[in-house]
């Protein structure tokens, strides 16, 4: 058997060169391990989910009524053909605040069964404690990426979220955790939309049905008899499902119609009496602030006359002042004047006295001489008297003594006369002395007569004016508490005319809003919804989708390299063993005889590698995939499923690509005759490359550049082994790193470049105006805080293509500022987008996935319940999540009613102070719930770094494939150029002359490779992004310079590493092989 | 005895299995400068592995190479490439020429790497391949191939030129060309050249003969007319 004597002489071939063997059992290994590990994920991801729903008995369709459902609903639905069982129940939204954090948790009943232990759908898995058995207990679920803060034991507080209380909806506020639990339905820690708190549901929990005080079923789980056994990713399975929900939409159109007309009629009746109340209450209002601003103006007037009278009393009192002052004045004057005339009358009259004293002293010593001479005369003549009545007395004698007394009597007389004359001047003198003294004292009684009055006047004016103010500050005082108590009642009546227009515009709105509700009410549907509706099964389905995608991307790149390294290796075996080739021609082997050696080589080789590298990748390639993916879920461990066809299909696709290549490789030497084949083969000739025809740069290159260029163009087809191979190597680390370039970038461009703000708050739902002030007040006079910005934000539902899709609605109250809070912007050209009177901008991604441009139009809902058609005004870039932003002048236009603030953002100058901001405004209850962007960048950084699982597989993958690919390459030039390698030694190069000639080549190619891998990188990266986008997320296709240069490093030293382990080898060439002759 | 190459006691013991074999046995022979020397001997002589001593390809087991003053025996590897860069020039039987260059490239390998290389163009000329400097090997014929090896040793500017059966792989009247220029060079330039051969007819050819067998020196002659090659027959 000339075929069994070919094999052995294959195997024998496999043990002479191991290496040759190892390169194409590598490549195929690898190859059919990644292919069929990354293809084998997705069935694995989809059993595992399959038998996790099967085992919580998960199901089939759930069926919402807009109307809710009635128990004859129930019993319609239970008996349509295929229906298994029927199962009613509620589920609400709540909200609950742990710490400062507010969680959005659905609250689903649980039947009568749950407490028994018995069976019934969606069952949840219970992690710890047990089932609520009892009224006001509740189970909540295990998540592992939400540290709620509560635990088994404690109680949690519920609230609507909405302005209406639970009471209408449980029978109490307060749960008791008795257990935590998980449930299939939620597979995805992310959520569906919820029109309370942030917007989105974060956690479920699970309290009995009797919990629930609504009048009808919010739901009922159907299950499809026989589903069961169907895998739920299946044909099979949706066929099923599909018509049993064909039957219920059916059943849902005749049943909803017939309880339309009583649920409108009651609603439109309540409606009315509303708006009758709104009326009544609005002309009270009126009435009431038309009495006030009467009463209010009276007072005004009360007050405005008495500061008249005030005012006059001042005048007077300053008029009065004025006179006394003026009358001092003219009092001094003539004071002072009747005191000059006085002094001058006394200066007069002293010196009149004086003279006078001076005069009356001469005559009174001339009085007195006088009197002495009288005296004596007198003497003299009664002396003489008595000498005449003397007789004794002769004539003569008595003449004589007459004559004496003649002259005597003269004397007297003179003397007498002289004295009388003396004594009228001293009359004369004294007369005027005494008219003068009297004058005098004239003037001085006149004199104080006038200062008696100045006194007297002054005295008046100080005791006017000492009087006046105090009465003054008294009648000031009391008009200014007049004014106060004016400027008291005036604000409380301000007040209560704002309170009462703000009250009345709520109801305006309560009444909008009512009417908007009634005007919903107007197509009452049925919503039959298979698990596809499910947000958790969805988004879990298209992961496991999107993984089939790349399984098809990276194998068919390393099929390629695989058939391009055995080509080579193959050509290069043939090569070597011409000889025998022609031996065998010789002997008489048939061509096919002599192929089969060749083609088996390659089939034990692929066989092998292909059953190593599935029977490998199998096992590790989906754990790894579904490790990393199951971050992202909450899911029970890996299930496998058998996938027998597929590692069959696998090893038999490798193995026919590769014995089909080595036909490839062998079948020219076949065709020659024996002869030919015995001589040595002609080595490949040397020729001119194109190169060389550009002298200019030709000559410019060394010598051994030259030989290196000439080396590269002679073997092409390795030159596209290696580019190719090397390629894929630095594509895949382009792609690898690039992930968290893209992904990691998202959130410095979402919290550092679009949203300019610290902390967003949820204002409490039933704030009050005056509060929200207060808030606004506090976060003003807060230091740490630098700026803030009133926003309506309201959850909204824009219809999608297939679902609904959770946005965020955005009305900021002052738009002047808004810029400064979050940047509009187009993404490529990064144009400022203003904010439009009419229409509305929305978020990159959202236009993405409803496939809208600027100018279409989006249908949406922002808590109203009715979806308004808005038109795209512009398109901004955003990564995180979906905004809608419009103007007042827009909402205005769209929703009759002015926008209200329901959140603020907060710009902190201080971020250390956000928690302590936070704790207050939540402390306060005037915030709902406050959210930090910086806990979201982190939370959002922890997520990349679960990536790296996945990074490093294809670093790993990367460096397999250029190590294969170079050592494959490295290993033939060696074997090949054994003889040139040896000469060149024998010529003297040193190790490292030898070693350069050889790998200069093979580096160079791995540069020309890697710069064409980092182009496909960049191909391969955005094929990888589009498919591991998630719906509210966009990542871009962003790659750094560091991916791309690391990339290139990493490449080039998986070429230094080849080139590294080949050293030895070919340090260890000896020269003597160059004495031997061509063989 | 101070002659330009001195081999004394020179033995080379390869182990093959379980025994060792002695391919040279014990040699002593010197050689002067400016000889032509030509070693023969059968197949197994030890031709070839006195070669590789001589060039620098090997080390002996036991016994001193002298050469030019210097113990080649005692070189170290490193000293033992610049051996074979700067002082030994080697042509072989099959040329080894690099297939990816042109003539003029090959010689310029070895003189790129050579301490004080001859101008490649005046070497070409004077083995006669001044038109055919652009060619490849595979545009050449054996003796234009075997004189561009020899442009190549030549180009070196080598103390000693050693050729391993430069004629083997020739047609008789190429191969009598080849020698001719060998036995000119070696005139012409003074380089000390030894022949491998197991062609005894080209004995009278060399100033020295050193005929080998088994291992071991069968007889030195030493031949003070050699015969130029357009004498000899064979």
């Amino acid at each position: 058997m000339p075929r069994r004597a070919m094999l052995s002489d294959a195997l024998r071939e496999i043990r002479r060169s191991p290496a040759r063997f190892l390169s194409i059992f590598a490549i195929v290994a690898i190859g059919a391990g990644l292919f069929a590990g990354i293809k084998g994920t997705a069935p694995d991801m989809k059993y595992t989910a399959d038998q996790y729903y099967d085992q919580y008995r998960m199901m089939d369709i759930r069926v919402l009524s807009t109307l809710g459902l009635v128990p004859d609903d129930i019993a319609a639905i239970r008996s349509v053909t295929g229906v298994e069982s029927v199962q009613p129940g509620y589920f609400v939204d709540v909200t609950t605040t742990v710490n400062s954090t507010e969680f959005v948790f659905r609250v689903h009943s649980l039947p009568a069964a749950a407490s028994t232990g018995g069976q019934y759908l969606n069952m949840p898995k219970l992690v710890s404690g047990r089932m609520p058995v009892n009224a006001g207990e509740c189970v909540i679920e295990a998540n592992r990426n939400i540290s709620l803060g509560l635990g088994i034991g404690d109680t949690m507080t519920v609230s609507s979220g909405k302005s209406e209380d639970l009471s209408k909806t449980l029978a109490t506020s307060q749960y008791k955790i008795v257990g935590t639990v998980v449930s299939p339905y939620y597979l995805t820690f992310q959520r569906e939309p919820s029109d309370i708190g942030s917007g989105r549901v974060n956690l479920f929990m699970m309290v009995g049905e009797r919990e629930f005080l609504y009048p009808v079923y919010t739901e009922a789980l159907v299950s499809v008899t026989g589903a069961r056994a169907l895998n739920s990713y299946s044909t099979e399975y949706s066929e099923l499902v599909d018509s049993v929900i064909g039957r219920l939409e059916n059943l849902g159109t005749e049943r909803a119609s017939l309880r339309l007309a009583s649920i409108k009629a009651d609603a439109t009746t309540k409606l009315d009496e509303g708006k009758a109340e709104l009326a009544t209450s609005e002309a009270d209002y009126n009435k009431q602030i038309a009495g006030g601003q009467a009463q209010l103006s009276d007072a005004g007037n009360k007050l405005a006359a008495g500061r008249a009278t005030l005012d006059s009393q001042k005048q007077n009192y300053a008029q009065a002042i004025a006179g006394y002052d003026t009358a001092i004045a003219q009092l001094s004057t003539s004071v002072s004047q009747g005191e000059t005339q006085y002094a001058q009358a006394k200066s007069a009259y002293d010196s009149a006295a004086s003279q006078l004293a001076s005069v009356s002293g001469q005559l009174d010593s001339a009085i007195s001489q006088l009197t002495q001479v009288r005296d004596a005369t007198s003497r003299q003549i009664d002396s003489l008297q008595k000498q005449l009545d003397d007789p004794t007395l002769t004539d003569e004698q008595r003449v004589q003594v007459q004559a004496q007394l003649d002259a005597a009597t003269n004397l007297l007389d003179l003397t007498n006369r002289a004295m009388a004359a003396a004594g009228s001047a001293d009359s004369a003198i004294k007369t005027p002395l005494s008219t003068a003294q009297s004058q005098l004292k004239q003037a001085a009684n006149q004199l104080n007569a006038a200062r008696t009055q100045l006194n007297q006047t002054r005295a008046a004016r100080n005791a006017l004016a000492a009087s006046a103010p105090a009465k003054f500050a008294a009648a000031e005082k009391e008009l200014a508490d007049g004014q106060a108590q004016y400027e008291a009642s005036a604000a409380a009546f301000d007040a209560k005319k704002t309170d009462g227009a703000t009250a009345l515009r709520a109801g305006q709105e309560k009444i909008i809003r009512s009417e908007d509700e009634i005007a919903a009410m107007a197509e009452p549907t049925w919503y039959v919804l298979d698990r596809t509706k499910v947000y958790s099964y969805a988004d879990y389905a298209s992961t496991a989708d999107r993984m089939d995608a790349i399984a098809a991307l990276f194998p068919v790149f390393f099929f390629a390299v695989a058939a391009l390294v055995c080509l080579t290796t193959m050509t290069r075996m043939v090569d070597e063993q011409r000889t025998s080739i022609g031996t065998y021609k010789a002997l008489g082997y048939s061509g096919a005889a002599i192929a089969f050696k060749y083609v088996s080589y390659a089939a034990v080789a692929s066989v092998l590698g292909g059953s190593v590298g599935v029977a490998v990748g199998i096992r590790v390639f989906p754990r790894i995939i579904f490790d990393s993916w199951a971050m992202m879920y909450e899911l029970p461990p890996m299930s496998e499923t058998a996938q027998w066809p597929l590692l069959v299909l696998t090893v038999v696709v490798a193995t026919m690509l590769l014995t089909a290549t080595s036909y490839a490789a062998v079948r020219n030497e076949l065709t020659a005759v024996p002869a030919t084949l015995m001589r040595p083969r002609a080595p490949k000739a040397g020729k001119v490359i194109l190169l060389e025809r550009f002298t200019a740069l030709w000559r410019r290159l060394s010598f051994s550049q030259k030989v290196t260029m000439r080396n590269i163009f002679r073997y092409k087809k390795r030159f596209f082994m290696t580019v190719v191979g090397v390629a894929g190597c630095a594509a895949l680390l382009v792609a690898g790193l690039g992930l968290s370039d893209s992904i990691g970038r998202i959130v410095t461009r979402q919290y550092g470049d679009i949203f300019h703000n610290d902390v967003n708050v949820r204002l409490a739902p039933t704030i009050s105006a005056a509060d929200e002030q207060a808030v606004l007040k506090q976060l003003a006079a807060d230091p740490a805080v630098k700026g803030t910005l009133e926003l309506s934000q309201l959850n909204a539902t824009v219809k999608g293509p297939d679902t609904d899709i959770a946005a965020t609605m955005i009305t900021p109250l002052d738009e002047r500022l808004f810029p400064d809070y979050i940047r509009l912007r187009d993404r490529v050209t990064q144009t400022p987008i203003a904010l439009p009177d009419s229409g509305v901008v929305i978020t990159e991604k959202l236009a993405k996935v409803l496939g809208v441009k600027v100018g279409d139009r989006i249908t949406a809902e922002a808590g109203s319940g009715i979806f308004k058609k808005l038109t795209v005004a512009g398109i901004t870039e955003n990564y995180l999540f979906h905004y809608i932003y419009l103007s007042k002048a827009s909402y205005l236009e769209m929703y009759r009613l002015e926008p209200t603030a329901s959140g603020l953002m907060i710009q902190l100058s201080d971020l250390s102070a956000q928690n302590r901001i936070g704790s207050e405004l939540i402390a306060s209850g005037r915030a709902a719930s406050v959210f930090y962007y910086s806990d979201a960048s982190d939370k959002f950084a922890e997520t990349v770094k679960s990536l790296n699982t996945i990074i490093w597989a294809m670093v790993i993958s990367a460096g397999l494939l250029a190590f294969v690919v170079l050592y494959n390459l490295t290993n033939i030039n060696l074997s090949e150029r054994v003889r040139e390698i040896a000469t060149i030694k024998v010529l003297g190069f040193r190790n490292g002359e030898v070693a350069a000639y050889v790998y200069r080549e093979s580096l160079l190619l791995t540069f020309i490779g890697g710069l064409a891998g980092l182009l496909v990188g960049i191909g391969l990266h955005r094929a990888i992004m589009a498919s591991i986008e998630q719906d509210n997320i966009m990542f871009g296709d962003y790659v750094s310079g560091l991916t791309f240069l690391s990339s290139l490093g990493i490449t080039l030293f998986f070429g230094v590493l080849v080139s590294l382990v080949m050293y030895r080898k070919l340090i260890g060439i000896k020269m003597v092989e160059s004495l031997k002759s061509v063989e | 005895m101070s002659q330009y190459v001195e081999f004394a006691g020179v033995k080379k013991v390869y182990r093959m299995g379980e025994q060792d074999i002695e391919a040279l046995a014990g040699v002593d022979f010197g050689i002067d400068k400016g000889q032509f020397v030509i070693i023969a001997g059968a197949s197994g002589a030890g031709k070839s592995t006195l070669l590789n001593i001589l060039g620098g390809m090997d080390a002996a087991s036991s016994g001193t190479i002298q050469l030019d003053g210097a113990e080649l025996s005692s070189f170290s590897k490193r000293q033992m490439v610049d051996y074979r860069r700067y002082d030994v020039g080697f042509v072989f039987q099959f040329y080894n020429l690099i297939p990816n260059l042109t003539a003029r490239e090959n010689v310029e390998l070895a003189s790129q790497v050579g301490r004080d290389p001859l101008p490649i163009d005046e070497v070409m000329l004077s083995v006669g391949l001044a038109e055919r400097v652009r060619n490849f090997p595979s545009q050449l014929s054996g003796g234009e191939q075997q004189r561009v090896a020899i442009a190549r040793a030549l180009a070196k500017n080598p103390k000693l030129l050693l050729c391993d059966e430069p004629t083997g792989a020739l047609d008789y009247n190429t191969g009598r060309s080849i020698l001719k220029l060998l036995q000119e060079t070696c005139r012409v330039r003074g380089i000390t050249v030894v022949v491998i051969t197991h062609n005894i007819a080209l004995m009278p050819m060399g100033d020295k003969v050193i005929k080998l067998k088994s291992g071991l020196i069968e007889e030195i002659v030493n031949n003070p007319s050699p015969v130029g090659v357009d004498d000899l027959e064979w």
